[in-house]
């Protein structure tokens, strides 16, 4: 009987615990299916900002793809660009569901209106249709004389990853650009492109209106785009142009020691610039790549004595990285370094405490990996 | 019915602790997105002050120095928007970075959700915790900038770079706060504004 008793009170407990919720979610689901049907009707027959809202609202509703997505496609008709491109939006939230639609938004990204154009290309992305028809389309729009419209499609591109080879003649536009948002976004495409990106990255070294991205692009990537050594070097070879040397010599530093064959016209543009920061890079790109090359080591013995303190800085601590084991290297590495974070220049103060750090041990979090 | 409403307390318990998640920290998913630049950020930082200050010889005959200026700028940027961390500072995150990416994998970033963030108006619903006083720059540039993308249809570059700088300089402001709040609140802070990142990419990151 107590048994019995404990029984009933833990049943009674249990109800009085799921009934609210049991009832809260009917009363939802129905209150819900009201709220689409409004929304939908305000969509299609409202105007203005209430209409406008009404079609951003339905983009949340991805419970009920069936009843919201043939509204939003018909809305890509409308007369208004406004209307077209919140339609847009919100189709995007429906990622694949939405694949109906794909054909209006093909012809959307060549709207006379840009935002309407911007909309299709984000939606064309977040749709997941990989069929040529969209990745020629949204590589066209890169092209596109609008910035906003260009960034949207590299966006979108970049979520489809159709590969660097179909979105070479893009990319290369885009890296053109006047639009500094533009270029990030599509320097930032190549980066993800990692070493199927070198192909491209040779092609835009020999440009002048992107080698200096490029190396950038190399930087960045390192060890992986060693494919690009060879234009690295045509580059400093013909080069004049000193910050576009100090750039080259880093992306060389960051390759480490596959840019060997670059040494010796490292050292040819570090004897010839009359830029003073060229020799530091110089020196910093030798010993990054730790080269074995004997003229190299005998250069930065000789820039120990020069009358530029961060030439001395970066030559001593090139010295130290090239010979490992040699301790009286070392020490003289961490003496002028040490020297260096006490100078009044700033830029100085700032890479020698960077330099003590990396000829430092690493550290335990970093010792553990 | 004493028991009641103890039920009702551990279920909101309940729900609430599984809503608190683990630190997330800042830094890039691409192949060199942990890249520190160090040195190399120094050394270019240099070259380009030494030609602002006319010390550099530049030989303005070479083809490519004319079409230099815009590439550095949005090379500048680029380094700006993927965050210069110093060699040391890498080191140290790099734990933090490994867990995050681990956490990441399993927890996948999800967009706003309408109560968060309403794209009709650009109005977006802060944590109260990101309300304070001392991240009033960081919400006001965002607070604008969502407002004004909302009505335009889309930001220009400018304001595009603008509104993730005030983001990247928010959660690094963030990542050093670690002793002033717990780790599920500075998770869910860091999230939150993580999120808007993604909106402004519109959720294509």
């Amino acid at each position: 009987m107590r048994v019995l008793v404990t029984y009933r009170r833990s049943i009674f407990l249990l109800l009085v615990c799921v009934a609210p919720v049991l009832v809260t979610a009917s009363c939802t689901s129905h209150s819900e299916n009201a709220d689409v049907a409004a929304l939908v009707k305000t969509a299609t027959t409202g105007s203005g900002p209430e209409q406008y809202a009404a079609i951003d609202h339905l983009g949340d509703r991805q419970d009920e793809t069936t009843a919201v997505v043939p509204v939003l496609h018909k809305l890509l008709e409308d007369k208004d660009p406004q209307v077209r491109w919140h339609s847009e939006r919100s189709l995007g939230d429906f990622g694949d569901q939405a694949q109906e639609a794909v054909p209006d938004l093909l012809k959307d990204i060549k709207d006379e209106d840009p935002v309407v154009e911007y909309h299709a290309a984000i939606a064309l992305g977040k749709v997941g249709d990989k069929s040529d028809a969209t990745i020629d389309a949204l590589a066209t729009a890169v092209t596109n004389k609008n910035p906003q419209v260009a960034r949207a499609a590299i966006a979108a591109l970049r979520h489809l990853r159709p590969g660097p080879q179909r979105m070479s003649a893009a990319m290369e536009k885009a890296l053109e650009a006047n639009d500094t948002a533009e270029v990030v976004y599509a320097l930032d495409a190549l980066v993800e492109f990692g070493k199927e990106a070198v192909p491209l990255l040779n092609e835009l070294l020999k440009r002048p209106r992107t080698s200096y991205i490029a190396c950038a692009a190399i930087e960045q990537i390192g060890p992986d785009a060693k494919d690009t050594v060879p234009g690295l070097i045509d580059l400093l070879s013909e080069s004049k142009n000193s910050q576009l040397q100090i750039q080259a010599l880093l992306s060389l530093a960051r390759i480490g020691p596959a840019a060997e064959p670059a040494v010796a016209t490292i050292l040819s543009v570090a004897a010839k610039s009359q830029d003073a920061t060229v020799p530091v890079a110089a020196a910093f790109a030798l010993g990054s790549i730790g080269t074995k090359d004997k003229d190299a080591d005998a250069k930065l013995r000789e820039a120990l004595s020069k009358d530029n303190a961060f030439l001395q800085m970066v030559a001593a601590w090139a010295l130290a990285k090239i010979h490992p084991d040699d301790a009286a290297l070392k020490q003289q590495a961490m003496d002028k370094l040490t020297a260096g974070s006490k100078s009044d220049d700033e830029a100085i103060r700032s890479a020698a405490d960077k330099g003590l750090k990396s000829l430092a041990p690493p550290s335990e979090p970093a010792a553990a990996q | 019915m004493k028991y009641v409403p103890f039920c009702f307390i551990a279920i909101l318990v309940l729900g609430g602790a599984a809503a608190i998640g683990q630190v997330v920290t800042t830094g890039g998913s691409t192949a060199g997105g942990d890249y520190a630049r160090g040195m190399s950020g120094v050394i270019a930082a240099q070259g380009q002050r030494n030609l602002s200050n006319s010390q550099a010889a530049i030989n303005l005959t070479d083809a490519r120095s004319n079409q230099i200026d815009n590439q550095v700028k949005s090379v500048n940027a680029y380094w700006e928007k993927k965050g210069i961390y110093d060699e040391h500072q890498a080191v140290e995150n790099k734990e933090i970075e490994r867990q995050r990416n681990e956490y990441m994998a399993t927890h996948r970033l999800q967009s706003l959700t309408p109560e968060e963030f309403d794209r009709a108006s650009g109005q977006i619903n802060w944590l109260k915790v990101l309300e304070q006083k001392p991240y009033d720059q960081y919400r006001t540039a965002l607070d604008t900038l969502f407002k004004k993308r909302s009505y335009q249809g889309f930001l220009s570059g400018d304001e595009y770079l603008a509104a993730t700088t005030a983001s990247k300089q928010w959660r690094a402001l963030l990542s050093t706060q670690n002793k002033e709040y717990p780790a599920g609140i500075l998770s869910q802070m860091i999230r939150f504004i993580l999120k808007l990142d993604r909106e402004l990419d519109e959720n294509l990151s």
